[in-house]
């Protein structure tokens, strides 16, 4: 049977036409002189602007990007096959327009906005340009509370702030994807919104992404953003920026949201791609002039804005509420070459980096973060104070391990102080462990942390430490679930609660749970 | 490059010289035939042609016009030679012709209609017109039953459609929500 949809109610459809303005319109016309590889070279087009969208026959639109003497450089968003030499093109006098909204959560949507997971139209009356200009300086505010990727070596080394741009760098097959959604899904609780932008990626991982969300229950706060490998480069180019104003919707209402970019080495590729199109002179790694310029310019929009900036935008309605947009963009190093183009670019731009290694990764060690190069230029200031204080020690056991490391070959000529050193090292980089799709929450953390800080480990096997760190664990959220709450919601920490915590670790190491074994 | 980027020098310099020498009519009409002669297909394939020297195309060129009596012409057709630009011709003209219109503050205005305009119709959209571009105009009128009422204006990039097709079309967007 043929179904109406909810746009098709009498009154909707009395009132559109209430609405609908019936006056000859006025545009100016061009010519389509060529069409190739999705760059469509226009004549005419008098007055057209500079990123315009431009009306194709058919239905479909382009974005002017070239605006030269005697034609305009457009490229199609969509299929450009059957365009051809001759047929007539429109200025519509407008950017690029996506829609955005609470609607869009749960959704898998292409770089226009348009649902691609045949769940049904999104039903939102709110859309926003592509392109906007990042907050200025007046309107900022600085980076104070934490985004929890709920992973231990991120959370305790290299805290991510809420407005924070921190760069996911590593080789392919390091598990760079892999952090930005064990990071999606530890927001479940968090109120964070989440939006992740694929691009060019294969429709597989983007599909088996969608499926692991959906599996852990973090799609109902996800927006994902499909530019797959086999869309045409200008959807490629367009995805990031469409994501970011989907996110920005939720900023300027005195929201949190994240943004992942997964990955901007090919977003960069994308862009190349429709440059040399365009016949724009080549640079560095044949990379257009302005490639700089198209990264900064997405990453600036990330940001952390004062209650004055949300009010001014919602009018009044919304007071007295910070908002943020925090980016994890992503980039593949080639052999773990950062001096490359883009690496370079991107690390520049952001507030600091996640460094994954292949080694680290092959040795087991995941997630694959090298301690020694990753750094977070602001979250220091965001990290909750119970993290902060039992993190302390981990970066630099970490750094005093990976000196010693060398010697620990010839053990038995070691002093004892090195060799404790050694042990404690052994044991953080063991506890710093932790598998794919299983963040832990703040509470749970911070047990990790002090048993491994405060030499709680010191006697048990490294072998024995996955065993040891999920017993815990158990323990607590069995038999203290009231304190693990408490730690959960506060946050805080104290010389009460250290010793509460260290009480707790102590029986724990008592009970016949963990003895048996 | 685009014919229009190499036609531009070309058909400024000859407007220029055609406007100091008083011989803008003379020159607009020996261009339109001669971009005539450039747009056939025969022409077009003797300009590629591989063994023919610039000069002898030249001669085949004065001789379909029945020999330039204007010898300014034919040394303008000479650079064109010289150079080998012949099929850039009809763009020249086109470029020619828009200096023209604008010295003569003068624009065509193409209308098409669903059915034939009455003088006074004519007259009252003229002087809209006039109005609206601050230029002289002259209509171009045609008939398209097709649009169904109203009228579609063309003046160069320039598209006033008022017509009921479109109108039509664009309902159809509203309702269905896909109007930008």
């Amino acid at each position: 049977m043929m179904q109406l949809t909810s746009a098709e109610i009498s009154d909707v459809i009395k009132k559109r036409i209430q609405q609908f303005d019936l006056k000859a319109e006025s545009r100016t016309e061009g010519t389509i002189l060529s069409v190739e590889d999705g760059i469509v070279r226009i004549h005419g087009l008098g007055d057209v602007m500079q990123g315009e969208m431009i009306e194709f026959p058919g239905n479909r639109y382009g974005l002017a990007l070239n605006l030269e003497r005697d034609t305009v450089g457009a490229v199609v968003l969509g299929d450009y096959e059957d365009l051809t030499e001759g047929e007539k093109v429109r200025c519509t006098g407008r950017i690029l327009e996506v829609p955005v909204g609470e609607a869009l959560l749960g959704r898998v949507v292409d770089a226009m906005g348009n649902p691609v997971d045949e769940k049904g139209p999104i039903e939102t009356k709110f859309t926003s340009p592509v392109e906007k200009i990042a907050p200025g300086v007046i309107y900022r505010q600085s980076v104070s509370q934490p985004v929890h990727t709920g992973l231990k070596a991120i959370d305790s080394m290299v805290p991510v702030g809420r407005g924070q741009r921190e760069l996911i760098i590593g080789d392919r097959q390091t598990g760079k994807t892999a952090i930005a959604i064990d990071t999606i899904i530890n927001q479940r609780e968090s109120g964070v919104k989440c939006v992740y932008v694929a691009i060019g990626q294969k429709a597989s991982t983007i599909a088996a992404v969608t499926r692991k969300l959906e599996e852990f229950d973090a799609l109902k706060h996800t927006i994902i953003v499909d530019a797959s490998a086999a869309l045409p480069a200008s959807m490629q180019y367009l995805a990031p920026y469409a994501g970011c104003s989907m996110g920005e919707y939720f900023r300027d209402r005195g929201e949190d949201a994240l943004i992942i970019y997964d990955d901007l080495t090919k977003h960069a590729w994308a862009y190349r791609q429709i440059s040399l199109l365009l016949r724009r002179p080549p640079g560095r790694e044949a990379y257009p002039g302005d490639i700089f310029y198209l990264h900064s310019r997405l990453l600036e929009r990330a940001s952390r804005v004062g209650a004055h900036y949300i009010e001014e935008i919602t009018k009044g309605k919304i007071k007295g509420k910070t908002g943020s947009l925090t980016a994890l963009p992503i980039v593949e190093t080639q052999a773990g070459d950062v001096s490359a183009f883009i690496p370079t670019n991107v690390i520049s731009i952001t507030d600091g980096q996640i460094f994954l290694e292949t080694d680290l990764f092959h040795s087991g060690i995941r997630p694959a973060m090298s301690s020694g190069i990753s750094v977070s230029r602001v979250g220091g200031a965001a990290q909750t104070k119970l993290i902060k204080k039992l993190s302390g020690g981990v970066r630099l056991s970490l750094a005093q391990y990976r000196e010693l490391e060398a010697f620990a070959q010839f053990s038995s000529d070691l002093d004892d102080s090195t060799k404790k050193q050694l042990n404690r090292g052994e044991r953080m980089v063991e506890i710093m462990k932790q598998k794919q799709y299983a963040p832990l929450n703040v509470g749970l953390m911070a047990f990790s942390l002090l048993a491994a800080d405060r030499g709680y480990l010191d006697d048990v096997d490294v072998s024995e430490i996955p065993r040891f760190e999920k017993e815990l664990h158990a323990y607590v959220g069995l038999k203290h679930a009231d304190f693990l709450r408490s730690l959960n919601e506060k946050h805080d920490y104290n010389d009460t609660i250290e010793a509460e915590m260290k009480k707790i670790v102590e029986t724990f190491k008592g009970t016949s749970n963990w003895k048996q074994a | 490059m685009e014919l229009v980027t190499l036609a531009r020098p070309y058909a400024k310099a000859a407007f220029e010289f055609a406007r100091e020498n008083d011989h803008l009519k003379e020159w607009s009409r020996a261009l339109l035939n001669a971009s005539l002669i450039a747009s056939d297909g025969d022409m077009q394939k003797l300009f590629n042609h591989p063994s023919l020297l610039p000069e002898q195309i030249l001669d085949v060129f004065l001789d379909v016009l029945k020999k330039s009596k204007d010898s300014k012409f034919s040394n303008f057709l000479r650079m064109l030679a010289e150079y080998q630009r012949f099929d850039a011709l009809p763009e020249i003209y086109k470029g020619f012709e828009a200096l023209h219109s604008e010295h003569q503050k003068l624009k065509w205005v193409d209308v098409t209609s669903a059915y034939e305009l009455t003088d006074s119709e004519k007259a009252e959209l003229t002087l809209a017109l006039e109005k609206r571009l601050k230029y002289k105009v002259e209509l171009n009128c045609q008939v398209d039953s097709s649009i169904l009422g109203g009228a579609i204006i063309r003046a160069g990039d320039l598209v006033i459609d008022g017509s009921g097709r479109a109108q039509l079309v664009r309902l159809t967007k509203f309702l269905e929500g896909t109007a930008l």
